[in-house]
C-alpha cells in the first residue's frame, strides 16, 4: 500500500471520465486494499478475489459514465459494484463447485478478521473493536454482504423491525466514533 | 419540513441501511436534492460506512496492479476496434438470425408433416378396419336372420293347431335312427324333420312315402345336412308314413328292403 495519491475526489472523477489512464492507475492504488478487502470477505479467496476485482475495475473503467456525484460518494459506488459482483460469484455455479467443501454460510460468517488491517487506518481498527458485535454483525451483513433487511433478520433470526431499530442505530454509533462532534 | 427533525428522526441511516419502503426512498431522493443539510449528512453517513470498509482493507498481491491495468488497457483497445467491427457484423449477423430462422421453420413444418402424416395413416388403417368390421356384422346379421325367419317358419308350423305330428322310428329297432312329419290335413302341406339318420351313398337319396290303406303314395325326396324342418310333397291323405333310401331322383314305388323308418298316425 505504498503509493496512495493525495487526489480531491472531484478531480480523479475528472480524470476517470476522460478516460485518463491516470485516473484508473490513481484510483487502484487509493481503493484496491478497501475494495479488496470487501470481496475477499465475501468470497474467501485469494484466486477468486483476484478474479472479482478485476472483474470491478473493469467494470468501473467501462462503466464510469453511469456514476453519478449527485446521488453519493464514488467509494459508495465503487463498494457496491463489487459488492454485487462478488455476491453474483458466490452465488454462480462455478464457485459452489470450487468450494464443496466449504458451504457459503461459512464463506460469508462474520467470525473471521483476520484480514491485515490497514496500518494506515491502525486507529480506525480500535474503533471498530469499540462497536458492540450486535452492531458490527447488522453492518456487515447490509453493507459489506449485501442482505435484504428481510433477509438479514431470517438469518440472524430476529424480528425485521428489530434489524431497521438496530441497523440505524449501528450507523448512528460508528458516525460518533469516526466524527466525534 | 423540519429538515432537522427529519435528520434527527434516523431516515439519514435507514435509507443507507435499506430499511426504507420504496415510497419513503423515493420521498428521502427528492428530499436530497431540496435540502443541503440531509445531503451532508448523507455523505458523512456514507463516509463514515467507506471508513469502516477502509479499515478491512486487505492489500491485493503486488503483481495484481500491473494485471488489472493492462486488462484495462487491452479491454480499451478491443472495444474501440469492436466498434469499427460492428459495423460489418450487424447484417451477417441479421443474415444469420435470418437462417437460423429458415432453418428452424423448416424443422418444426417437416416434423409437422411427418407427424400429421402418421396421423392421416393410422386414421385410414382404422377406417378400412372399421369397414370390414361392418361389412362382417352385416353378413352375420344376414345369416342370424336367414335362420330367424327359418326357425319362425319351422316354429308357425309346428304351432299350428291343425298340425299333426308323426313320429317315425327305426326298422331296424337296435338302430336309434328317427324323424317327424308334420301334417296339416286343411292345407295337405307335409313337412319333415330329420333327428337322426345316416349319411346316404352320393347316388343316393332319402324318399317320404304317405300310406294310404297300406299303398304308398310319393311323398317328396329329401336331402340330408340341413338343420331345420323342409317342406315335401302336399299330401291329400295318410295314416302312415315311411323313409326308404332309393336312386338319386327318387322312385315311383318305395325299394322295400331299404325300408329305414315307419310311423303310424296317432
Amino acid at each position: 500500500m505504498g503509493r496512495r495519491t493525495k487526489i480531491e475526489e472531484e478531480d480523479l472523477i475528472q480524470l476517470l471520465t476522460a478516460k485518463e489512464r491516470r485516473g484508473i492507475e490513481i484510483l487502484y492504488d487509493n481503493y484496491s486494499a478497501a475494495l479488496y478487502g470487501v470481496v475477499h470477505r465475501i468470497v474467501g479467496n485469494d484466486e477468486i478475489a483476484e478474479e472479482v476485482l478485476q472483474e470491478t475495475f473493469l467494470k468501473i473503467w467501462n462503466n464510469f459514465g453511469q456514476y453519478d456525484s449527485g446521488k453519493g460518494r464514488l467509494f459508495t459506488w465503487m463498494v457496491n459494484i463489487c459488492r454485487n459482483l462478488s455476491i453474483d460469484k458466490v452465488r454462480s455455479k462455478e464457485f459452489v463447485n470450487q468450494s464443496k467443501n466449504q458451504s457459503i454460510d461459512n464463506v460469508v460468517s462474520l467470525s473471521d478478521y483476520k484480514s491485515s488491517y490497514n496500518p494506515d487506518l491502525i486507529g480506525v481498527r480500535d474503533i471498530v473493536k469499540k462497536l458492540e458485535p450486535e452492531y458490527r454483525l447488522i453492518i456487515d451483513l447490509l453493507f459489506f454482504q449485501g442482505y435484504s433487511q428481510s433477509e438479514a433478520a431470517e438469518k440472524l433470526n430476529i424480528p425485521l423491525g428489530t434489524v431497521k431499530t438496530r441497523s440505524r442505530a449501528a450507523i448512528q454509533r460508528l458516525k460518533n466514533y469516526f466524527d466525534p462532534e | 419540513m423540519d429538515i432537522k427533525e427529519y435528520i434527527n428522526s434516523g431516515s439519514v441511516e435507514m435509507y443507507i441501511m435499506g430499511a426504507m419502503s420504496s415510497s419513503e426512498q423515493d420521498e428521502f431522493e427528492q428530499n436530497l436534492l431540496l435540502y443541503p443539510e440531509l445531503k451532508r449528512e448523507y455523505l458523512k453517513a456514507q463516509g463514515t460506512l467507506n471508513d469502516y470498509a477502509q479499515a478491512h482493507s486487505l492489500n491485493p498481491r503486488p503483481e495484481l496492479r500491473s494485471k488489472i491495468l493492462d486488462s484495462i488497457s487491452a479491454e480499451n483497445k478491443s472495444t474501440t476496434k469492436k466498434k469499427v467491427i460492428k459495423l460489418r457484423e450487424n447484417p451477417s449477423l441479421t443474415y444469420k438470425y435470418m437462417v437460423a430462422a429458415c432453418l428452424a421453420a423448416l424443422v418444426i413444418s417437416t416434423f409437422a408433416s411427418w407427424f400429421f402424416y402418421t396421423k392421416w395413416d393410422c386414421a385410414e388403417d382404422r377406417y378400412t378396419a372399421l369397414l370390414n368390421d361392418k361389412n362382417q356384422l352385416a353378413v352375420n346379421y344376414n345369416l342370424v336372420k336367414m335362420e330367424f325367419d327359418r326357425n319362425s317358419s319351422d316354429l308357425m308350423v309346428m304351432r299350428d293347431f291343425e298340425s299333426k305330428v308323426i313320429q317315425l322310428n327305426a326298422i331296424d329297432s337296435s338302430r336309434n335312427y328317427e324323424a317327424r312329419v308334420y301334417w296339416n290335413k286343411n292345407t295337405r302341406e307335409a313337412y319333415i324333420d330329420v333327428l337322426s339318420l345316416p349319411v346316404p351313398p352320393e347316388n343316393q337319396q332319402y324318399q317320404l312315402w304317405a300310406l294310404v290303406s297300406g299303398k304308398p303314395v310319393d311323398a317328396g325326396i329329401f336331402d340330408m345336412g340341413d338343420d331345420g324342418i323342409q317342406k315335401l310333397k302336399d299330401i291329400d291323405k295318410a295314416d302312415a308314413w315311411a323313409v326308404t333310401l332309393e336312386p338319386k331322383g327318387g322312385s315311383i314305388t318305395p325299394t322295400m328292403n331299404q325300408m329305414y323308418l315307419l310311423g303310424k298316425n296317432s
